[in-house]
């Protein structure tokens, strides 16, 4: 009798440590996750309000626009207020279009620009191997609400870049957050009512 | 006891030991190229010389990293990048991952209102002030807002951006991993300078192989290869592969050699003994030119042992006129006119060269005359001294007399081949002056640099501008002026891009000018206090740039010591050079090269240059001007070897105490040399200088033949033995060219067969014409 108590005794204490030791990972959200995640998005559009702090500057800028993405690499940002321009980013290239004209960059020309472009298309895109090769990253939260950090590795992104976050409900990005080296800070957040497909 | 015999071979081994500790310890090998161009150059010329010399093209080495995957490539190149840059052997190296350094930025940043072509009176005044606030602002909010907080607070009307906007060249390659890469995306893509002229040569080898041991550290075992290119390594390896052949075909030609006279003397130290005059000649003809000029050319060297080897012969024609039982001294005796003559001859023709204005031909004449004299007084003296009779055994003569022909068929048969060789020669061209026939180099080599320079946008090596002038100052300021009409050149299309040396480093008085143009500090604040109303920067943001441009009024000007040491000082004192007098050190001037990049259009840049309608303003094309000089160094080259042709009718007139008699010697050698060059022009093979140096030694041997078939002719019963001393002898000097005309290099290829075809004709013209007075 002892002995078939010290059986249940045994077999309670085990279950119990392995319920105990299952728990987190049952309830994490993991890198491995979001990317799956992410990467069923074919294509999302969304507007955008984004707030700049500079420190020489005696209010913040606020411009808002809308901001495109196509798997597998085309990314638009177009900014409606108060200037107009249009960052279209397709493969290689950077298409700069405002009134003072239209400029194209080779973004593997320019690894701080590159590494910049990778930190949000490649986060839409659930591409895990292009985030590693320019940040180290961090994920906290579940799927209902998540927190991805990136640290910057890229010597010339990190010069200027000290971190970016990146807020997120499910497969939608909700808010990006650049913070720079200097002190200032771009916050960007998307509007209510617009959502992936 | 003394006895000649014994006091001369002393003497000569007290001689070869002091030559042989000489070349060992003090002999001075000279590869500048320079001796062989001509001292009274015009300034173009100088010039020309001077860049080809170490010019920046002449140290630029070009490196390309393929056939691994491009992550691997970038690394391998930022690897090598790093080894090169800390090598003693490199000014600079780079591969696209800073265009310019912390210091070259500093530098830019410090002196920007004097580098700045924006800056004039209005620049700072309240319109233009307001508009580059705007434009800052937008510029902050836009997405390259992260880039322009940089200079935003000490440079709002970004001059520094603007000024690193024009130097950096516009034209660069794409770039991986911050790296440069060719086109198409696999292979990697470096640029380094040299630290010395691509002239020298042992230098460019240096370099190379700390280019060679950096790029083996950074691949590791990667299946990665390397490909190089620039002036210098092209010279090196040029070098190798005409040091490979040279080696691979003289020991040939020494063996078959070796094999002739053995087969004919049937004796070993006989043979050897045949090869003292020739060697102790090239010796001491070293000796005197290394005396008399302090150096001797790597060129000298390799065309003097070419015309020296007619000097093997000399033995043979005293040796191979034995009469069975005769001693060497008293076979000697009897053809010791003949074969003094033939040496004297020989000696006479090179001693024109000496008096030519080319170091490197000077050079050449004198190592000819000191060698022949010094081989056929070898022959002359000391070998009757050192070969007993019994040691020759030579094998009796066949008893054919020698083929007589009649006087007007021999004629006939001449001057048919003239009329065959003029019909095949008649409207090709006769000179070749290009210099890249001269070229040892294969195709492939010549394909792969103008691959890696296109990939590199790195300067035309075969066009400049240059622009000259009495000061520094000067040249600068006419620099500053042609800016417009080059940029109109590229906005045509006839060039891609040019670097001028005053974007780098203005001329004083342009500085001064801007200086003067940046306001006084309270009317500056007033102005920015204006322009700034009504946006949204914070108060004294701007502080710093009142500070920049208050200390730029009062700043020295830049010059090149204030840019030493920063990849824009080198670049500067490379471009801007001081002009060196036609004597080599005066300097009576300053003048500054124009590299052009991507050239399409010569001819728009050429008229572009001379509408400017000064001689300030010069273009050169490096090809034309290289043929020139090169056409310049054969016309003396012909004009001295003619001189020299002179001097020979003279010695030969004087020993034969006949001027018909020497005509009648000459003319065939001479028909025989037109017949070679016509036979050369005919097969498509237009003369170069290379073809005149063998010819000048055609003509050597071929007054050799002359006189000893006119002796034979003379003297009937020594004709046989005429016959076996002609085939002795021509038969060595063809196995001895023969063997370079299989070379795969042109240059020693050209030597070899013309040499072989002028014995040839030599031999049948000589035959076939000379008559003496009894049988004329």
């Amino acid at each position: 009798m002892s002995n078939n108590d010290e059986l249940t005794w045994s077999c309670r204490l085990s279950l119990a440590l392995a319920l105990i030791a299952m728990t987190p990972t049952a309830g994490a959200f993991d890198m491995a996750e979001l990317m799956t995640l992410m990467a069923r998005v074919q294509t999302s559009s969304v507007a955008f309000e984004e707030t700049k702090r500079v420190a020489a500057l005696t209010a913040p800028i606020v411009r808002r626009g809308t901001l495109r993405y196509d798997r597998p690499d085309h990314l638009e940002m177009r900014v409606e207020t108060p200037y107009f321009e249009r960052m279209d980013i397709n493969g290689n290239t950077l298409t700069i279009e405002s009134k003072r004209g239209i400029r194209q960059v080779d973004l593997a020309s320019t690894p701080g620009l590159a590494a910049w472009v990778a930190a949000i298309r490649a986060t839409l895109a659930g591409d895990r191997p292009t985030l590693a090769r320019h940040f180290a990253f961090e994920v906290r939260g579940q799927a209902a609400r998540w927190t991805l950090s990136l640290l910057p590795t890229d010597p010339g992104l990190a010069q200027v870049i000290s971190r970016i976050a990146i807020d997120g409900i499910e497969a939608q990005i909700s808010r990006i957050e650049v913070d720079e080296r200097m002190g200032d800070s771009t916050v960007l957040v998307v509007q209510s009512g617009t959502r992936a497909k | 006891m003394t006895t000649p015999r014994s006091w001369t071979m002393a003497g000569w081994l007290v001689l070869m030991v002091a030559a042989g500790s000489w070349f060992a310890t003090a002999l001075k090998i000279d590869s500048d190229f320079a001796a062989f161009l001509p001292g009274g150059q015009s300034q173009t010329q100088r010039i020309f010389s001077r860049e080809m010399r170490d010019g920046v093209t002449s140290r630029l080495l070009l490196i390309e990293l393929a056939n691994d995957a491009p992550e691997k490539l970038a690394a391998m190149s930022k690897g090598m990048a790093r080894t090169l840059s800390e090598s003693p052997e490199f000014r600079y190296v780079a591969n696209g991952e800073n265009a310019f350094g912390a210091a070259e930025l500093a530098l830019i940043e410090r002196y920007r209102y004097q580098l700045s072509d924006r800056v004039d009176a209005a620049h700072f005044e309240v319109p233009q002030l307001r508009a580059a606030l705007e434009e800052r602002l937008e510029g902050l909010s836009g997405g390259g807002g992260v880039l322009e907080k940089r200079w935003l607070a000490n440079d709002p009307t970004g001059e520094t951006l603007h000024v690193l906007s024009r130097i950096a060249p516009p034209m660069q390659p794409k770039r991986f991993d911050g790296v440069w890469f060719a086109r198409d995306a696999n292979a990697a893509l470096l640029i380094a300078q040299t630290q010395s002229p691509g002239w020298d040569f042992e230098g460019q080898k240096r370099a190379i192989a700390a280019v060679e041991r950096a790029f083996a550290a950074a691949r590791q075992d990667g299946g990665a290869r390397m490909r190089y290119s620039s002036p210098g390594a092209m010279s090196v390896a040029s070098r190798a592969l005409i040091a490979a052949d040279v080696t691979r075909l003289s020991i040939a030609s020494i063996v078959l050699i070796l094999g002739i006279l053995l087969w004919v003397y049937r004796s070993v130290p006989v043979v050897l003994l045949c090869f003292l005059p020739a060697v102790t000649g090239l010796a001491v003809g070293i000796l005197a030119v290394s005396a008399w000029f302090g150096t001797v050319h790597g060129i000298t060297l390799g065309f003097g042992a070419t015309l020296l080897g007619e000097a093997v012969d000399y033995p043979s024609f005293l040796l191979t006129q034995l009469r069975s039982g005769e001693s060497v001294r008293a076979a000697r005796t009897r053809v010791g006119p003949t074969l003094r003559m033939a040496i004297l001859t020989t000696a006479c023709g090179s001693v024109a060269l000496l008096f030519a204005d080319f170091p490197g031909l000077a050079q050449l004449g004198m190592l000819t005359m000191v060698g022949i004299l010094t081989a056929g007084a070898m022959t002359y003296w000391v070998l009757p001294l050192w070969i007993p009779a019994a040691m020759v055994r030579v094998p009796a003569p066949t008893k054919t007399p020698m083929h007589v022909t009649h006087a007007k068929s021999g004629w006939r048969v001449a001057a048919a081949l003239v009329l065959v060789v003029a019909g095949f020669s008649w409207n090709r061209p006769w000179f070749d002056d290009d210099v890249a026939s001269l070229n040892p180099l294969p195709a492939a080599l010549k394909d792969q640099d103008r691959e890696l320079r296109n990939a590199l946008g790195a300067p035309d090596v075969r066009y400049l501008l240059v622009v000259s002038g009495p000061t520094r100052e000067d040249v600068l300021h006419r620099t500053e002026e042609m800016r417009p009409d080059l940029q109109s050149l590229v906005a045509g299309g006839s060039i891609r891009g040019f670097d001028l040396v005053s974007d780098l480093l203005p001329s004083e008085s342009t500085q001064a000018m801007r200086q003067a143009a940046l306001p006084p500090g309270p009317r500056l604040r007033a102005n920015l206090d204006e322009a700034q109303a009504g946006l949204p920067f914070r108060p004294h943001t701007f502080d710093p740039f009142l500070a920049d441009v208050e200390t730029a009024r009062n700043a020295p000007p830049l010059s090149l010591p204030s840019m030493a040491g920063t990849a824009l000082g080198f670049k500067a004192e490379s471009l801007l050079r001081s002009d060196v007098g036609a004597d080599g050190t005066r300097s009576d001037g300053w003048y500054t090269v124009i590299p052009l990049r991507g050239v399409t259009d010569p001819a728009a840049v050429a008229h572009v240059a001379t509408a400017m309608g000064d001689a300030q303003v010069r273009w050169i094309d490096l090809r034309a001007e290289s043929s020139a000089m090169m056409t310049t160094f054969r016309q003396r080259a012909l004009l001295y070897s003619g001189l020299g042709a002179l001097l020979i009718f003279g010695v030969l007139a004087q020993g034969l105490h006949s001027v018909p008699q020497a005509v009648r010697l000459m003319l065939p050698v001479l028909l025989a040399i037109a017949l070679t060059a016509g036979t050369l022009v005919a097969v498509g093979s237009p003369l170069t200088v290379l073809h005149l140096v063998a010819l000048l030694l055609v003509l050597g041997v071929g007054i050799n033949y002359a006189l000893f078939i006119a002796r034979a002719a003379a003297a009937r019963d020594d004709a046989s033995r005429t016959l076996r001393t002609l085939a002795v002898v021509s038969g060595t000097t063809l196995c001895a060219f023969g063997m370079l005309a299989w070379s795969r290099i042109a240059v020693l290829q050209v030597i070899g067969l013309t040499v072989c075809i002028g014995v040839a004709f030599s031999l049948s013209c000589c035959a076939l014409l000379i008559r003496t007075r009894d049988t004329a």
